[in-house]
């Protein structure tokens, strides 16, 4: 009964091999990439891949992942079927039927409940994308009903049709099915057609399901369901490290410095932009895009893909190509404007299923600009130069950085004595609301008793904000000062009351070889109260708080928890959410050095963050972060809603502790 | 072309400035130092007459000082131009605007000079006497204050800055000296693969004492600090105290309350 293999067995062997082709040409592309180890440590690799790719953990943290969940577990069984299939198709009777019945039996009851399930998941998807089709799936290139999404939605359906039919048309030839519900429900149907016609349906079926099936393997790398084969080794792949700590670079003469042309990033960079699924919810949380900025990072994967596609046959022989990877020229490069919008709050970095790395894309093309070009936003040259000349943002003289702890009498870090040095920052060294902070913590860790010092004058900034702008050299040169800075001292342990110090400190001067215990505020002083060292006399009062997280404590490192016991260790109440908190949280709008640049396109980071605080009527606004102070300071100001205090969890503690 | 722009290594305007133990100028102690601001737009408007000229023009940037100012001409020679010459003198300072100018004229005499540019003045010395006294004793073109810069056949179109906001346009043909103000253009960012060149760039050490021939002109005779005439108070703290020590202060010690 099974069609003529003469027939198919070439239609076979010419799709393995143009899809095959298909697969090297693209494989291809991603070997121009410079070199990246990605191999290491293969064992948290592997687990990575079990959670992420077959666990679909990232999938599944939002509601409608359940159906891709479902979807892709009946792809990995259906893939058995379908090589059942072929084999068959091939060999006639070589296949899963030669296995004794009690295993074949299970399979047959499996694939067929199986295929029901995508096929009621690939109608929610449809109903879901022409219904009900939320804005992130469309964009400025795409959108949620493409012909693309609608035609694999089709070719997937077309298959579970055809399998069905073909298995009903077989059970109502020569019997059988009863570990086939959903078939030989069907097949009862067609009970009384002709044998003639049954035979014809069956072998109607199975050309179509053929066809359909190896047409879909060669759609499969050249649309963005190349996913389905580069999405799991994408996990494997995936930085081990910190994704936001973006690499080191070699100042040598004669090397290039960042990105500007697409072969300049790594393979994995190039791996990246095929594994991108455009599910949109990087767009869907990118502070820029949603509040009109030209950045959106599921464009940037999308135009590296575009430029490497279109620039691949040329760097394929080694030469150049035309389309410029930066610029104004539309699908296929990056606007520096786009570039310059990004805060690195690393929303997309934390939401992307198939953990794509956007964000070190964007420094690494911020890099070229500053770096090679000297071109970049005119406010950064005030910045630059008060980073190079005076360690310091703000470009106060680096002798009064020690100042506010003038009142406080002598407080420097002793080598050998002092236990913990209190890196202060930039931001509560100079800024006058920050200051605040600074010494609410002073009083905060004498209150405890914890041997604390600064280093003062000698402080220079830990360059957050340079290396996020891409200029490396300056950030290099920085990094390097301190971390010698620090060992001289015999530093051991480090406070800070800033997440940017925090996280470069801890994660960032990693590359230079130091590996401290480096401590935000919030989680030495909740060790604090835990240990018994604080003990609050009566609970500050704040009304009704809020906390905001801040990207660099949350989200680039996974502190969530710290904060919010300061803040009921001090208050006697757990403070309230924002409505997207926690990883979900949405950036004040400061972080990547957009703490110095002019916000002039579409409305501001800080006004969206300040509404949604205020829908809830909130007294109190507490951060850990002076950026984020200094922002929400400001939307609360331009909002005409200065009833509402923001304060530091520091401030919030020292309250308490007052008598 | 040949151009000669002439820098000064200036310390930063942010720091605390003490008077030095003879009185007659700040102490060098414990100052960052960078390039005089005015000199950086000279190098800048050096540097984009060279690429209007396709490149052709040699620059040559001078300094004269302590070895400290090697640094500047570092950053000089990553903006753009080819070769450096360092005039050597630990007491530069010492030294009053007649003798710098004479020092920079013994160097340039017999190097022919197309154009010199310089900065209008000094942010710490401030005498703006140095580049029109270059041009004087070099018998070349002058115009100062520069706040636009057009070069075409041979001769500079200039648009000076007057006092209250007031402009003045001029056209000297070259040989000239030009000094530069605020406004004229951005100084541009040394960009990476330029400070790496700039490396292997000539930097020439001369000794002033080979150059200078003059006394000096004027000496200085005494620095000091302006007499304090009642200091601010900067309020900081919690909205409300600070209103009320406001209060306080306005009903003490001002009358606007009563």
């Amino acid at each position: 009964m099974l069609p003529d293999h003469h027939y198919f067995l070439p239609l076979f062997l010419l799709s393995v091999l143009t899809f095959c082709y298909s697969c090297y040409q693209r494989l291809q592309l991603v070997a121009v990439g410079a070199s990246e180890e990605r191999c290491d440590r293969p064992g948290e690799r592997l687990a990575g891949v079990i959670s992420y790719a077959f666990g679909q953990k990232r999938v599944l943290s939002r509601p409608f992942g359940l159906n891709h969940f479902v979807l892709f577990w009946a792809f990995l069984l259906l893939l058995l079927a379908n090589v059942d299939f072929l084999l068959q198709g091939l060999v006639p009777g070589f296949g899963l039927e030669a296995l004794p019945a009690a295993v074949v039996k299970p399979l047959d009851f499996l694939f067929d409940a199986v295929s029901l399930l995508a096929l009621v998941c690939v109608a929610v998807a449809l109903v879901r994308r022409v219904l009900f089709a939320p804005s992130y799936l469309g964009n400025d290139y795409t959108k949620a009903c493409s012909g693309e999404a609608l035609l694999i939605l089709g070719l997937i359906a077309t298959l579970m049709v055809a399998f069905f039919l073909m298995n009903a048309a077989r059970i109502a030839l020569t019997g059988g099915g009863g570990f086939q519900p959903v078939s030989a429900a069907i097949s009862r149907l067609l009970a009384g057609s002709r044998p003639t016609a049954l035979a014809t349906l069956f072998q109607a079926a199975w050309w179509v399901h053929a066809v359909v099936l190896l047409l879909f393997m060669n759609l499969l790398p050249r649309s963005k369901h190349m996913h389905i084969l580069t999405a799991i080794p994408n996990c494997f792949f995936r930085s081990l490290d910190r994704p936001s700590v973006e690499p080191r670079e070699v100042f040598e003469r004669g090397r290039r410095f960042g990105v500007s042309a697409v072969e300049q990033f790594s393979w994995k960079d190039l791996f990246d932009s095929f594994s991108c699924t455009e599910c949109g919810r990087c767009q869907d949380l990118c502070p820029a895009h949603n509040t009109g900025k030209p950045l959106n990072p599921r464009r940037i994967i999308h135009d590296i893909k575009v430029n490497l596609l279109q620039n691949g046959p040329a760097l394929k022989q080694g030469g150049e190509g035309d389309l410029p990877l930066i610029g104004a020229q539309g699908e296929g490069t990056c606007s520096e404007e786009a570039l310059w919008s990004c805060t690195t709050c690393g929303a997309c970095l934390a939401v992307c299923p198939v953990l794509i790395e956007h964000l070190p894309k964007i420094v690494k093309m911020r890099r070229h600009l500053v770096q090679e070009k000297g071109r970049f936003p005119e406010e950064l040259l005030n910045l630059f130069e008060n980073m190079e000349q005076r360690s310091n943002p703000w470009g106060i003289a680096p002798s009064e950085r020690g100042k506010w702890a003038s009142l406080l009498g002598e407080r420097s870090f002793k080598p050998g004595e002092t236990e913990y040095l209190f890196f202060v920052g930039c931001a509560g060294s100079f800024d006058s609301r920050a200051k605040q902070i600074t010494v609410a913590l002073a009083s905060i860790l004498d209150a405890a008793g914890v041997s604390w010092g600064i280093l003062g004058k000698d402080e220079i900034c830990c360059g957050d904000s340079v290396r996020r702008l891409g200029n490396e050299y300056v950030f290099d040169k920085m990094a390097r000062g301190n971390v010698q800075l620090f060992q001289e001292k015999g530093v051991k342990r480090i406070v800070t009351q800033c997440p940017h110090c925090f996280s470069t400190l801890k994660n960032d001067y990693r590359q230079y070889g130091l590996e401290l215990e480096v401590l935000h505020h919030s989680e030495l002083i909740a060790q604090l109260v835990s240990q018994g060292k604080l003990t609050v006399p009566k609970h500050a009062v704040m009304g009704k708080l809020l906390f905001h997280d801040s990207c660099y404590l949350g989200r680039h490192n996974d502190t969530f928890a710290a904060p919010r016991a300061v803040v009921e260790a001090a208050t006697g109440q757990a403070p309230g959410d924002f409505e997207r908190s926690r990883e979900n949280a949405f950036c004040c709008g400061a972080g990547g050095g957009r703490m110095w640049l002019e916000e002039l396109t579409g409305s501001r980071i800080n006004h969206e963050r300040v509404d949604e605080a205020l829908k809830q009527k909130p007294d109190t606004i507490c951060v850990s972060c002076p950026y984020c102070m200094t922002m929400l300071e400001d939307g609360l100001k331009d909002r005409g809603a200065e009833q509402v205090r923001v304060k530091d969890i520091a401030e919030v503690m020292a309250e308490a502790l007052k008598r | 072309m040949n151009i000669l722009v002439c820098i000064k290594q200036v310390p930063d305007m942010e720091s605390r400035f003490k008077v030095n133990g003879t009185g007659d100028w700040y102490d060098e102690g414990d100052l960052a130092y960078r390039i005089n601001e005015y000199d950086e737009y000279a190098i800048e408007q050096a540097v984009q007459l060279k690429e209007q000229l396709g490149n052709q023009p040699e620059i040559t940037v001078l300094s004269i000082g302590a070895d400290r100012v090697a640094d500047a001409l570092k950053k000089a020679l990553a903006m753009g131009a080819d070769k450096a010459v360092h005039i050597q003198d630990p007491d530069s300072c010492k030294k009053d605007p007649w003798q710098i100018a004479d020092i920079i004229v013994s160097f340039a005499r017999d190097k022919n000079f197309d154009i010199i540019f310089t900065g209008m003045q000094s942010q710490d010395r401030g005498s703006a006497q140095v580049g029109v006294m270059v041009g004087e004793l070099l018998d070349l073109n002058c115009a100062t204050t520069l706040v636009g810069f057009e070069y075409q056949d041979g001769a500079v179109t200039a648009k000076r800055e007057l006092e209250g906001g007031v402009k003045s346009v001029v056209k000297l043909p070259l040989p000239a000296v030009v000094t530069c103000q605020l406004g004229l253009n951005v100084p541009r960012y040394p960009t990476l693969p330029n400070i790496m060149k700039a490396k292997k760039k000539e930097l020439l050490g001369i000794p002033a004492s080979t150059l200078l021939k003059e006394q000096p002109a004027a000496t200085t005779e005494k620095l000091y600090p302006p007499v304090k005439s009642g200091g601010g108070i900067v309020l900081e703290g919690d909205l409300g105290e600070m209103a009320d020590r406001l209060l306080g202060i306005l009903k003490e010690k001002t009358t606007v309350m009563k």
